[in-house]
């Protein structure tokens, strides 16, 4: 079993869909080879189709995809259309996104499974992480469903089975989690010599009519 | 103000719909400034520059334009949801909202400055396309009243899958 990891944060480091893409690549080591590609450079088209599945790893932006990758979904099923590929490989989808319900991928899931439909590649099914980038600084007893989420797409994934898309958020209260991570921020404001207020009212360098 | 965001040709648009040039109550926004390069979620419109955003490329202020009491969208669909220029537009404009989080109806949403300019009362978007599958129109839809509800939109506007974009958009 060879899979492709597509990786769509446009982050260089530190991303949260590099550390799912590691997790899930471990995981993976005794069931067969990952190879990962980086949807911000549209290259290797012939790499990712030589793959039984393809697993589409992306950040929530504004409910939806990255822009980059829609531009890499297009670009890949322009080449689909040129060079049809020998194989069917699997489509599967993994969006993580600092809201807390993970639900809210449901629309951005949803682009990836109209591409499939697009490309006439089999949609198997997606996993909508809430408080993605917060999940890994949660003690293990705030992320068994989580963690249980994550189990269930892996064991659809390794064999190559469909299902309902998968949405995990941690086990703490939502008011508790709007309380941690809003917390978070006040360093890194501070770390630019900003206030809350700063951010709420922002002073312009220059208001722009264009 | 009435903002357009499109993704058509900026010189066609402007020919198709020439009242709309020189307008001091319309901004339109358009890939008018060379190729708009994409968010790198660095937050630096939350936490360094709030509203402006580190990449220096013309639509730096994207957060500020993409602001009024009308906004109208027009856009390709393309696999249920809209096309990277548009799709740009709104990663490039998280800046216009706060890093902070409220629950807002039960669910998670980004806080909002408490300035009227910047919630969107009337939020009107068209896609077009000629083959718009129902799986699209479905994720499309849902899209939308997501968008919404982020934004702080009140009701008003609405969703249109349309074929024609000069036929069939009143401006």
């Amino acid at each position: 079993m060879k899979l492709a990891m597509i990786m769509g944060s446009p982050k260089r480091r530190g991303s949260m869909s590099a550390h799912l893409i590691k997790e899930m690549t471990k995981a993976t080591r005794k069931a067969g080879e990952v190879l990962v590609f980086n949807a911000a450079k549209p290259e290797r088209f012939d790499e990712v189709l030589s793959c039984d599945r393809l697993v589409f790893v992306f950040p929530l932006y504004f409910d939806s995809l990255p822009s980059h990758v829609v531009s890499y979904l297009e670009q890949l099923a322009a080449y689909i259309k040129e060079h049809p590929p020998e194989k069917t490989p699997s489509v599967y989808a993994v969006c993580n996104l600092g809201f807390y319900e993970g639900y809210q991928t449901k629309w951005a899931l949803g682009r990836i499974q109209c591409w499939a439909e697009a490309v006439s590649l089999p949609w198997k099914t997606g996993l909508g992480i809430g408080a993605g980038p917060f999940t890994a600084h949660l003690p293990p007893e705030a992320r068994k469903k989580t963690d249980n989420g994550k189990e269930k797409f892996l064991e659809l994934l390794f064999s190559d089975t469909a299902g309902d898309n998968i949405y995990t958020e941690p086990d703490i209260p939502k008011e508790m989690f709007v309380e941690i991570a809003n917390a978070n921020w006040i360093p890194q404001l501070e770390a630019n010599h900003l206030t809350v207020d700063d951010v709420m009212h922002p002073k312009l360098r220059h208001e722009n009519g264009k | 103000m009435k903002v357009i965001v499109h993704d058509l040709d900026p010189e066609e648009f402007l020919k198709a719909f020439p009242d709309l040039k020189n307008r001091e109550d319309v901004r339109i926004i358009a890939e008018t400034e060379g190729s708009i390069r994409k968010c790198i979620g660095c937050f630096g419109c939350w936490i360094k520059t709030p509203m402006q955003c580190i990449i220096k490329d013309g639509y730096d202020d994207i957060a500020t334009r993409f602001a009024g009491e009308e906004i109208i969208i027009i856009s390709r669909c393309v696999y249920g949801g809209y096309s990277r220029f548009v799709k740009n537009v709104f990663d490039r404009s998280i800046g216009s909202g706060t890093p902070f989080f409220e629950i807002r109806n039960g669910e998670l949403k980004h806080v909002l400055r408490e300035n009227k300019d910047k919630i969107y009362p009337n939020f009107s978007v068209y896609m077009y396309g000629n083959n718009i599958t129902d799986l699209e129109k479905e994720m499309m839809s849902g899209l939308y009243i997501a968008n919404k509800a982020n934004m702080g939109a009140e009701t008003t506007g609405e969703l249109h899958f349309i074929n024609d974009v000069y036929e069939e958009v009143p401006l």
